[in-house]
């Protein structure tokens, strides 16, 4: 579904993502790895046409670079970092703001529908800054979600949420990709990327480390000499010493 | 705290400003009666027809179009800075505009009909076309703040020159009594350019809803979704640019409307930042209309200046709000 064709992207004077090439097929839910300066965001951004970049990306066979402002909304939606809200919009707008151009009747309902599958239902009507930061970082993925975007991009989406949701959230993202969705998503925590990805990519100083399924992927050398950790993938679970190598 | 929808506060605000204008007019240095009143309506030409006709109706029109345009001009401030502290004098126009007419009057043009509204929407047009060449290559809020503050300053820069360098007394009076706005002796054309302003503002307005709404969740979100941030920046800019460089041209400076207007239709339940646009016409409008008309009928020996009032009033009262607000702005953005 995503074609990444030696792709650079350059920030000031540091190359953050450097000729990646890589493939992400639709009905599936990719993580994105690295320490941090890996340039996972960097990544997100050019897939979602926020950054000027090299080489070429292709989604649906079409190269974003070719795509209007407009088409390339239909099919990338993005879910940034920055979580800021600037008015205290009740929960249900904020959804409905990725249904703009829709019907107001089917807005209202694809909004209430949305939040009720993030386990907000109750709030549609309350103000954005009267919930926690895990409720707003859930609406805002309920906007995302209520974009249905072929190809969604997820930048640090368990950011803010407890244990039991960054899983809840993950398994949304899982049905998302099992619905036809391309779902990539950047995270930190290795053990939830073992368990809920169907794919990891792997990067270390803007380039591509190694691609596929977790438990391949995550191996003792990559733990190591990528993230600076003793440890490994066993029976579909990661297990890190405490001491990260080198201060033991 | 009361709820309503953006067309019930337009309505509301609406029939207020109609049943507050029939009122008005007849109340004034000269009080008319019901007599006086109809015959105002059959007979233009009679003294009570003048008075209402050529004085108290164009004065009183200009006063609702000039605190619209500040409450349209203040609302889009708001939702493209994405900022509660945003007003139309935020880039700077408002102080050119003031500038152009200070530099009119010292010249000795303060008599010359249209001159000094000439030069007002002059120099804000120049500082306006600055703004736009730099939107044009860095379309980015942070920038165009700085800028703003930039030029608002030097604009105050000059305008204390022209002080400095004020021929009379008699001229440094007029160019501060034109800084604290007033609407005053003013025509039917003065409404006409406050009219004029609201339709070019009118036309643009729709082309911002989508990227005004979006840029609610920050500008990568907004243009993830297809929003063109240059071309909201440059609509939000000229239609900014255009009704405070107006409203300052109609009625000098006139403080506070334009900050506080969106907040009051914040207050009664619009949170979304193109839904209140519009209804901050009719709030910043009926603010200034009850402004002047309190300027008009309070026996003071010395005039109230209206730009004098609408701080007075509307600061305490904005203070409330904000006092009543501060929990939930301090909830946000954690």
């Amino acid at each position: 579904m995503i074609d990444i064709n030696s792709v650079s992207v350059r920030i000031g004077q540091t190359m953050a993502v450097d000729r990646l090439s890589t493939r992400f097929d639709g009905g599936r839910l990719y993580g994105v790895i690295g320490p941090n300066g890996s340039g996972k965001t960097t990544l997100l951004k050019a897939l979602a046409g926020l950054l000027p970049y090299e080489g070429d990306i292709r989604i649906a066979e079409t190269s974003l670079a070719d795509m209007s402002l407009s088409q390339r909304a239909a099919k990338t939606g993005y879910l940034p970092q920055e979580r800021m809200v600037a008015w205290n919009l009740s929960a249900r707008e904020i959804v409905e703001l990725g249904l703009t151009g829709r019907a107001v009747s089917e807005r209202a309902a694809r909004a209430e529908a949305m939040l009720e599958r993030v386990g907000l239902g109750a709030c549609s009507t309350q103000g954005i800054f009267a919930l926690s930061g895990g409720q707003k970082a859930r609406v805002l993925l309920a906007r995302l979600m209520a974009t249905q975007c072929p190809v969604m991009v997820l930048d640090e989406p368990l950011a803010a949420l407890d244990p039991a949701w960054q899983r809840q959230v993950l398994w949304l993202l899982k049905q998302l990709a099992a619905e036809g969705h391309t779902v990539v998503v950047s995270l930190h925590d290795l053990g939830l990327a073992v368990q809920m990805c169907d794919e990891v990519l792997v990067l270390n100083e803007g380039r591509f480390v190694a691609q596929g399924v977790p438990e391949v992927v995550i191996s003792p050398e990559v733990l190591r000499d990528v993230f600076g950790l003793s440890g490994a993938v066993r029976d579909g679970h990661l297990w890190v010493e405490a001491t990260p190598v080198g201060l033991g | 705290m009361i709820r309503m929808n953006a067309k019930l506060i337009m309505a509301v605000f609406g029939l207020l400003t109609l049943f507050g204008l029939a009122g008005l007019l007849t109340l004034g240095d000269v009080a008319l009666g019901w007599a006086d009143y109809t015959q105002a309506m059959s007979q233009p030409e009679s003294i009570a027809g003048q008075i209402i006709w050529q004085i108290r109706l164009p004065r009183n029109l200009c006063a609702f179009g000039v605190g619209a345009m500040l409450g349209v001009a203040g609302a889009i401030a708001q939702g493209y800075f994405r900022n509660p502290l945003a007003e139309p004098g935020i880039m700077g126009v408002s102080a050119g505009a003031g500038l152009g007419a200070a530099i009119a009057i010292v010249l000795g043009l303060g008599l010359t009909p249209w001159a000094v509204e000439v030069s007002a929407l002059l120099f804000s047009g120049l500082v306006s076309l600055i703004i736009l060449g730099f939107v044009a290559r860095f379309p980015d809020r942070q920038t165009l703040i700085l800028l703003g503050v930039g030029l608002s300053s030097l604009c105050g820069a000059l305008m204390a020159l022209v002080f400095n360098l004020s021929p009379s007394p008699v001229t440094t009076a007029e160019i501060l009594g034109w800084m604290m706005g007033s609407v005053e002796n003013r025509s039917w054309a003065d409404a006409g350019l406050a009219l004029a302003g609201l339709g070019v503002a009118a036309l643009m307005i729709p082309a911002l809803g989508k990227g005004l709404r979006l840029l609610t969740l920050g500008e990568e979100t907004a243009r993830s979704m297809g929003v063109n941030l240059r071309q909201v920046a440059t609509l939000s800019v000229v239609c900014i640019s255009v009704l405070a460089g107006l409203s300052v041209a109609v009625a000098g400076v006139v403080g506070f409307v334009g900050l506080a207007a969106p907040h009051f239709v914040r207050a009664l339940g619009i949170k979304d930042p193109y839904s209140l646009i519009w209804p901050s016409a009719f709030t910043g409008g009926f603010m200034v209309l009850m402004a002047d008309s309190a300027i008009r009928l309070l026996p003071t020996s010395n005039d109230i200046r209206l730009g004098v009032l609408t701080s007075l009033v509307g600061a305490p009262l904005f203070v409330l709000l904000a006092w009543k607000s501060a929990r939930v702005w301090a909830g946000g953005n954690q």
